[in-house]
């Protein structure tokens, strides 16, 4: 029995780095449906759990309490953390919507339900999405902070998200306000991220922020989402390997509600949906991020390089913005 | 009974595969995951032997592989875990030891678990290994699996009495 068990696990190792699409990959699909049905109805009922991660305490206290006052603790505690629970959900739905918004994409907002251990090394999530939902691979995804990842694997319901910090991941990055553009790779670790500039003697200083490029058809990344900022800079102008370290907009360990992009804008919002510029690092967390803040942040990034190509033919419900351009 | 046992051992896994993923791996705890899914299959192994562990290390592996967030190779994780499923049952002895010494056995087969893992993947071409996070990585994933095994032996030996009592006959 061993000896089969072996022969079919090497069996699977096989076709699997053989790639390609056979009964194995559909399979494999099949089964991954399934526990993805099971994983979302358990992260539903777990949600407060993972939720805040104090809870523990709590009910440490509660056991100290007399049985009637118990039972009520218990109901009013339980009503509060869903309420911060609901409440966290929202306001991460908020920030969200405005990226979405003020950079004009659509967005399938999706809620994560499952994490990859961190001993595989691999820096993927599980959303409560799939092909049932619109979503397809290769999509970008992005929560209120910037970007997060692009879609790996889709299922009826669920799928698979591949993180910006996974060594796997490579976009194409822009240096806000200029032209200057590179690429921006995984490293495995969640709080840094190379970025390596095409043009070795382009000038780039700590504290740039880095947008995404955009690829052809907005997949698998779209343009204009906030990546990161440049904390430190290795090498110096004209160097060949000049590598930029960049700390992601985006937490990746304190992920909930994420956005798909399931269409690109028709044009690129450029430097307009990064988080106003001289709150940043501190500001990333966006709790306070509103909308009316948004034109003070084009207004900042929009002038130092005579950057005129800020979205030109924008809806009219847009009164604010559009006057600029209307001149 | 065969079938009874496959039964009993499939949902153990499954439900393992699900807490891990969606609860353990979220509760953001330093270095590793909580590896739970090797807890099962050790603990498995004690309680019914070394052929039935190494079954529920295939599969367990397998659903592991399978299982949303996963982007690794296929397969990978069951060998890894038919080798703990397979030792555990060999080499340890339930009868003579107590809990704690079963529970560090648990938590010594994770940390071989993620080792073996990070080895063969490392063999395969993967370039997502960061060999200086292993150690630290190994350390934790150790001693999580620690605190695990201490619920998790137990639990699966009176579900294992109960549920298939055939196993334990002779």
């Amino acid at each position: 029995m061993l000896a089969t068990l072996i022969v079919a696990s090497l069996t699977f190792v096989i076709l699997d780095l053989r790639g390609g699409d056979g009964p194995l990959s559909s399979a494999r699909a099949a089964v991954s449906a399934v526990i993805g049905a099971i994983q979302k109805g358990v992260s539903t009922v777990a949600s407060p759990l993972t939720d805040i991660g104090g809870s523990t305490s709590t009910w440490r206290n509660q056991s100290a309490q007399i049985a009637e006052l118990r039972a009520e603790n218990s109901r009013l505690t339980e009503e509060l953390r869903s309420t911060l629970g609901d409440r966290a959900r929202a306001r991460a739905l908020d920030d969200l919507l405005r990226v979405a918004s003020v950079g004009r994409y659509r967005v399938t907002p999706a809620e994560v339900i499952s994490v990859g251990p961190a001993q595989d090394f691999a820096w993927t999530i599980g959303i409560d999405a799939g092909s049932l939902d619109g979503i397809e691979k290769d999509m970008t995804v992005i929560n209120g902070e910037g970007l997060v990842g692009r879609v790996l694997k889709v299922n009826p319901t669920t799928s698979t998200i591949v993180l910006l910090v996974d060594v796997s991941s490579a976009v194409g990055g822009r240096v806000a306000t200029t032209e200057e553009i590179g690429i921006v790779s995984g490293t495995g670790r969640q709080d840094s991220l190379d970025f390596q500039l095409l043009d070795p003697l382009a000038e780039l200083v700590i504290g740039d922020a880095l947008v995404t490029f955009g690829s052809r058809g907005g997949r698998p990344y779209a343009p204009g989402i906030p990546i990161g900022e440049v904390v430190d800079i290795t090498g110096t102008a004209g160097q060949l390997a000049r590598i930029a370290t960049v700390r992601p907009f985006v937490d990746v360990s304190q992920l909930s509600v994420v956005g798909v992009i399931v269409r690109s804008p028709r044009e690129d919002p450029r430097d307009s949906v990064l988080p106003p510029r001289p709150s940043r690092g501190a500001g990333n967390q966006g709790s306070d991020a509103t909308v009316d803040e948004v034109p003070a942040n084009e207004a900042a990034t929009g002038d130092p390089s005579g950057d005129s190509n800020q979205p030109l033919d924008e809806p009219v419900d847009d009164g604010a913005e559009t006057t600029v351009n209307g001149e | 009974m065969l079938f009874r046992q496959i039964i009993v051992i499939g949902s153990l896994l499954l439900a393992a595969v699900v807490v891990q993923t969606t609860i353990l791996s979220r509760l953001g705890l330093p270095g590793a995951t909580p590896d739970l899914v090797v807890v099962t299959v050790a603990a498995v192994a004690l309680a019914l032997g070394p052929a039935p562990g190494a079954a529920a290390g295939f599969l367990g592996g397998a659903l592991l592989d399978v299982a949303t967030p996963s982007d690794s190779i296929l397969g990978l994780a069951s060998i890894v875990l038919i080798a703990v499923g397979l030792a555990v049952g060999v080499a340890a002895n339930p009868e003579d030891s107590s809990v704690w010494m079963l529970s560090l056995i648990a938590g010594a087969a994770c940390g071989a678990a993620t080792l073996g893992t990070a080895l063969l993947s490392g063999i395969l071409g993967s370039d997502r290994i960061i060999w200086a996070v292993v150690p630290g990585v190994t350390l934790t994933t150790v001693l999580y699996g620690l605190i695990l095994g201490r619920v998790m032996i137990p639990l699966v030996e009176v579900l294992s009495r109960r549920l298939v009592p055939e196993a334990f006959l002779d």
